[in-house]
């Protein structure tokens, strides 16, 4: 006697079965989501319920690296030399939109500080001068391309050292944030003209910002800051006036610089043209809400900034709980009548297929709210609700196999051989109908899982903040529009649960089939 | 109805004569007016409008030993009667006695503890065996419903009966869907056997069969006869089979016996015009033997409401007035033969 | 020739359908079995050829391939011709042979119940054949399905001609799958077991419509079936198939009163006969072997009473024992001639 008999009905299943690509490498899916439900809290990178800023001290992130970055500041001298942050004159910062970033001045730079996703300018003021960064700041808004503004000034000229009387065209360079150069006057003036004027927030809040409202006109300011020295046209025509030291300042936006003459013979002292900083171009992330999908968060974070991926691998155990245990139920009840209404007829039949006809009358969702208007919302009752919209259908397909079943020539067989009602009932009918049974159950669980989202979904699960697919989805709606990742990745988890159900119950249903040969 | 059925010399005439006949011997099976009708519903209400008289009060006897034919064409209902007498479908209307009990009287346990002496072999024997099950658990199915809880004395009984039957008893452990058409027919058989009855009731058991292999069925069935001392009740739509099987032939159309009798006597001597036209209809077995037959206008009438005289008066080549008006009764016509046509009546 | 072979039409009517080394492969488990291993005969104008076997000898399959309708996959004629009127049907395209199917060959089933569409009537159904093959007028159509209603033997065809097929019995479905069959007045009808679904009474009435139709029509008949009793009643010659071979052909007269073949003597015997009472029916021991497991000698071979040792060892050829009269078993072999020599040459020899 072998364990294995070709002939078997098992072994000729599984041969049918093993045969059909899709329907294994679905359940093996299936296996690995059960896996997760099983393993989840092992699993997860972060605690599903805390906001994941609490959790990066934990495991030594520290937040402010996202959030905050630093800048050195250093000044360039009209003799070429570097001058140090400390020896700057008062170093004053702005940004022009405080909501997306703000920026500090400290002792060794600046510091920039993340406030929400956006886009925003800030400037760093020294004197006379005054250098341009961009900050990106990533998070729920997804940001589209933003020309680089100028990040620094260069003023050229002829000559520096200059007889009064002299008169000439003053050149000026731009270096922008990413670090590509303006060549001259021309595309300086240009590139000002169309996107530095009017110097209004890139972000759309509407408010205008202090730092901007100083500074109305767009394009290429010149000014003297010695007039009694030199003078300066709109143009950048320098004409020099009398001996002395002859300042010109050039702005664009907030960027300034300055170009130091000497006039005559006077005796100058090298004075901070221009200010350069050690980044000009600062990504940020916003790390306290909606962190897009990241190498930290692969799904991302959601509104109360808790982590995506943790929240889908703890609401698997829910969710194939509301899936098996309320299919479990209402199969084992709907089987149990299903044989008794099939098999005995009758005004027993007549009973049970009027309750079933009267549960199947009522859409299945609807069937569940109203059970769980009844018992009240909590994970216990959905899956209660569930079950009982399960219960008609097992009734009706068992009842429909046993009537079927109940006139083979072998149950007929057996009853005139004496067998048992029971008996009968549990050896030939039974197992005859196991076969529609096991491809319903799968099917049906990807229903339940459906229903149990749904119900979640318009919270009727109890704990609206209990990491569970459907309430998932349903706390993301909201910002639907704007972020995409919370939403679809529980989406995307229930697509994947429900579709691999599915194909597993077809292929359980073609393997089953007896007419369907190997 | 019911004291008008007590009345007729149908059931109790016959009856009582073949009692004084038989009286030292008590038959096996004792079957008295047996009636089934089905109810037949009609329309959104179900209302019940007619009664479909599938079996319409057959009586007959068996003895121990003993094979009877039913034969009749499809629709005659020659395997309601089967069912009937199982008790698989309740008699709507008379009695069934076997080993002088009335099978009505007793109750549900009884009656299934009953069956033991009273086994059925079907006539697909593909449907019959449970296809999931193998065919040790076939064979081990009557045993345990009928109390043999040993395990090694039911495997010894299953090794015997796969002997018996001319099976390999290395099959035990196959499923039945392994099995041809033949080797499946001697399971069933073997299930049938199993609990030593004494009454089998064969439903066309070779009827799905090649003719090969039907003989070779038939053969066993005729050596377990003798084997065993088994009564057959043989229920078939094929003459030559029931010739060939049958010490006694009844002639069943449309839910009732048209003629009884010893096999010899009505194939050789066949008195209703029915049995007649059936014999004639059986294909030549030699072509030197084609002959120009008288054959039967129409198709067998519905068992809903059938006509008031003679049921077979509509198709019936030798029918008068009295045929449709009277319904004849079955009318001794011999030591052990009985007709039910007006031909033969003597009044 | 005897009396019956010679009221059927004459031996030298022309041949109409002839098959030749036909070899029909079915694939199941993986491996290709031979379901018809290369069987051969002919069938003549106005002749009614009678194709007796058991289950899986290969008739069926015989009839289907005659039709272009072996399921493929898993099956597949694998080798020989199926000339028809001068064509092999083998080679025909689709096209062509559907032109054939039910124009000149048309083809009726075991089960009545099964083969009429339950939603038409039958007089659609009818007429549907008729359009099909031949460009009527709707009237003209009726006219004509009404009159082969009422040429099957079908009382009242008008109102027949207007009823569904679960209004009718099984008899009757039979006429009217007859109606069909012979609605295009084919040169061939396949009859593949017309009337083992039937009672006796009604099998009877179905034959001595057939015989009518015959004799009253040019139609040839080929008459599959496993009762060697309506053979008896109606056929002219006789093929006796076994696991996917031609064993015996003859006349019919020939076939039951000079029966040559073991296989057919024990198919006789094995019938019970109603006319005389025999104690005890011969019974061929053992099953009709599946196809493609007898690896060498002759397929019968295992249950032959008359089995000798070159029967387990080498395939018999057909050997003629007269001018009408084949039988493929070694007992011949001293006695009477092979035919097809060649073939017998590609079997390997032991």
């Amino acid at each position: 006697m072998t364990l294995y008999n070709a002939q078997a009905p098992f072994w000729l299943f599984m041969r049918k079965f093993l045969r059909q690509r899709f329907a294994v490498s679905a359940f093996f899916v299936l296996l690995l989501i059960m896996g997760v439900g099983i393993f989840g809290p092992w699993i997860a990178p972060y605690d599903p319920h805390r906001p994941v800023t609490a959790q990066y001290a934990d495991r030594g992130i520290d937040v402010s690296q996202l959030t905050r970055q630093n800048l050195a500041v250093e000044g360039v001298l009209s003799d070429g030399n570097r001058l140090a942050q400390a020896d700057l004159p008062q170093i004053n910062v702005s940004s022009d939109n405080r909501r997306i970033a703000n920026i500090r001045r400290t002792r060794t730079g600046v510091n920039v500080i993340a406030q929400s996703a956006g886009h925003t300018r800030a400037h760093v003021e020294s004197g006379d001068v005054a250098s341009g960064l961009d900050i990106r700041v990533v998070g729920e808004v997804l940001l589209g391309d933003v020309e680089p503004g100028i990040a620094q000034l260069r003023i050229l000229a002829p000559d520096t050292s200059v007889e009064p009387g002299a008169e000439f065209q003053l050149d000026l360079q731009a270096l922008r944030t990413n670090e590509t150069e303006l060549e001259d006057l021309a595309a300086v003036q240009a590139f000002a003209e169309e996107h530095v004027s009017p110097p209004e927030p890139t972000s759309s809040s509407g408010f205008q910002t202090s730092a901007t409202a100083e500074e109305p006109e767009g394009g290429v300011i010149w000014r003297s800051l010695n007039e009694d020295v030199a003078e300066v046209s709109d143009e950048g025509v320098v004409r020099f006036l009398a001996d002395g030291e002859g300042l010109i300042q050039a702005q664009v936006g907030g960027v300034k610089a300055l170009i130091q003459f000497q006039v005559g013979d006077a005796a100058v002292e090298p004075r901070l043209v221009s200010l350069s900083l050690s980044d000009r171009e600062i990504e940020l992330t916003d790390a306290y809400k909606h962190q897009r999908p990241s190498e930290r968060h692969w799904f991302g974070t959601d509104h109360q900034n808790r982590d995506i991926l943790s929240r889908v691998i703890h609401g698997t155990r829910d969710t194939l709980m509301i899936g098996f245990v309320s299919v479990a139920i209402g199969t084992v009840v709907g089987t149990f009548l299903g044989l008794l209404a099939g098999y005995y007829g009758g005004r027993l039949d007549s009973a049970i297929t009027r309750m079933t006809d009267i549960l199947l009358a009522f859409p299945g969702i609807l069937l569940a709210i109203a059970v769980i208007a009844f018992l009240g919302a909590g994970l216990i009752n959905i899956i209660l609700a569930v079950a009982v919209f399960t219960v008609p259908v097992f009734v009706r397909i068992v009842r429909a196999s046993t009537l079927s079943l109940k006139e083979m020539t072998y149950v007929e067989a057996a009853r005139s051989i004496g067998v048992r009602d029971a008996v009968i009932i549990s050896r030939h009918i039974f197992p005859g109908t196991l076969s529609v049974i096991m491809v319903y159950l799968t099917m049906r669980i990807g229903v339940a899982i459906l229903i149990g989202a749904a119900l979640s979904f318009l919270g009727l699960g109890g704990d609206i903040t209990a990491p569970e697919w459907g309430s998932m989805l349903s706390a993301a709606k909201d910002n639907s529009s704007t972020v995409f990742h919370a939403t679809f990745f529980p989406g995307l988890a229930i697509v994947i649960t429900v579709l691999s159900f599915n194909i597993f119950g077809d292929g359980l249903r073609d393997a089953l089939d007896p007419k369907l040969k190997e | 109805m019911t004291t008008d059925t007590a009345t007729r010399p149908e059931t109790a005439a016959p009856g009582q004569d073949d009692r004084t006949i038989a009286t030292d011997k008590q038959p096996l099976l004792d079957v008295q007016g047996m009636k089934i009708h089905f109810p037949q519903t009609k329309g959104f209400i179900r209302k019940q409008t007619q009664w479909v008289k599938a079996v319409d009060g057959v009586s007959f006897q068996l003895q121990a030993g003993q094979t009877l034919g039913l034969v009749g064409e499809s629709g005659c209902g020659k395997s309601t009667s089967g069912r009937g007498i199982t008790h698989l479908i309740k008699p709507t209307e008379g009695r069934v006695i076997l080993n002088g009990e009335d099978l009505e009287d007793l109750a549900p346990e009884d009656l299934r503890q009953r069956r033991r002496d009273m086994q059925m072999v079907f006539q697909d024997p593909y449907a019959s065996l449970n296809p999931r099950l193998r065919v040790e658990d076939i064979l081990a199915e009557p045993l345990k419903a009928h109390g043999v809880t040993n395990k090694a004395e039911r495997r010894q009984r299953i090794n015997e009966m796969l002997d018996v039957v001319g099976l390999n008893r290395g099959f035990a452990l196959r499923y039945a869907h392994e099995f041809s058409g033949g080797q499946r027919q001697r399971i069933g058989i073997a299930r049938a056997l199993i609990l030593n009855p004494k009454l089998i009731i064969a439903d066309e058991p070779v009827a799905a069969l090649d003719v090969s292999i039907q003989a070779q069925i038939l053969n066993l069935l005729k050596d377990l006869q003798a084997d065993f001392g088994l009564a057959y009740l043989f229920i078939s739509h094929d003459l030559s089979v029931v010739r060939h099987l049958c010490n006694r032939t009844a002639v069943m159309y449309l839910g009732r016996i048209v003629e009884i009798g010893d096999t010899e006597q009505i194939f050789s001597n066949p008195m209703h015009p029915y049995t007649q036209t059936l014999l004639d209809a059986i294909p030549v077995s030699n072509p030197r033997l084609r002959r120009e037959r008288v054959i039967l206008k129409g198709d067998v009438p519905s068992p809903v409401d059938p006509p008031p005289g003679c049921a077979f008066a509509g198709r019936c080549p030798e029918a008068h007035a009295r045929c449709r008006e009277e319904r004849p009764q079955l009318q001794a016509q011999g030591t052990d033969h009985q007709v039910a046509c007006h031909l033969h009546d003597p009044a | 020739m005897t009396s019956v072979s010679d009221a059927a039409p004459g031996s030298d009517a022309p041949t109409l359908l002839d098959i030749r080394d036909l070899e029909v492969r079915f694939r199941s488990d993986g491996r290709e079995v031979a379901v018809v291993d290369g069987i051969s005969f002919q069938i003549r104008e106005r002749e009614t050829l009678g194709i007796v076997g058991e289950s899986g000898c290969g008739k069926s399959v015989t009839s289907l391939s005659i039709m272009g309708l072996v399921p493929n996959p898993p099956g597949r004629v694998a080798g020989g011709e199926i000339r028809f009127a001068d064509r092999d049907l083998l080679t025909l395209r689709e096209r062509d042979m559907r032109r054939i199917r039910g124009n000149e060959i048309s083809m009726i089933f075991q089960e009545p119940m099964t083969s009429l569409n339950p939603v038409f009537t039958i007089g659609r159904q009818i007429d549907e054949v008729l359009h099909l093959h031949n460009s009527l007028s709707n009237a003209a159509a009726r006219q004509r399905s009404i009159a082969m209603l009422e040429k099957v033997g079908i009382p009242r065809p008008e109102a027949i001609y207007d009823s569904y097929p679960y209004q009718l019995s099984g008899g009757m479905r039979q006429r009217v799958m007859i109606a069909i069959g012979l609605a295009c007045e084919p040169r061939l009808l396949i009859a593949d077991e017309p009337t083992t679904a039937l009672d006796v009474t009604i099998q009877a009435q179905i034959l001595d419509l057939m015989r009518g139709l015959r004799d009253s029509t040019d139609t040839a008949i080929m008459f599959i079936t496993h009762d060697l009793g309506v053979v008896a009643e109606m056929c002219d010659r006789v093929v006796v198939m076994y696991a996917g071979q031609v064993v015996e052909e003859a006349p019919v007269d020939d076939l039951f009163n000079n029966t040559q073949h073991p296989y057919t003597l024990g198919l006789m015997a094995s019938m019970p006969d109603a006319s005389q009472k025999k104690d005890r029916l011969y019974a061929i021991p053992g099953q009709v072997p599946l196809p493609g497991s007898v690896e060498r000698g002759c397929r019968f071979a295992k249950r032959c009473e008359k089995v000798m040792d070159r029967c387990r060892q080498e395939a018999p050829p057909l050997y003629r024992i007269d001018d009408t009269h084949t039988s493929r078993c070694w007992l011949h072999a001293d006695t009477h001639e092979p035919i097809n020599v060649e073939r017998l040459q590609e079997e390997p020899s032991p």
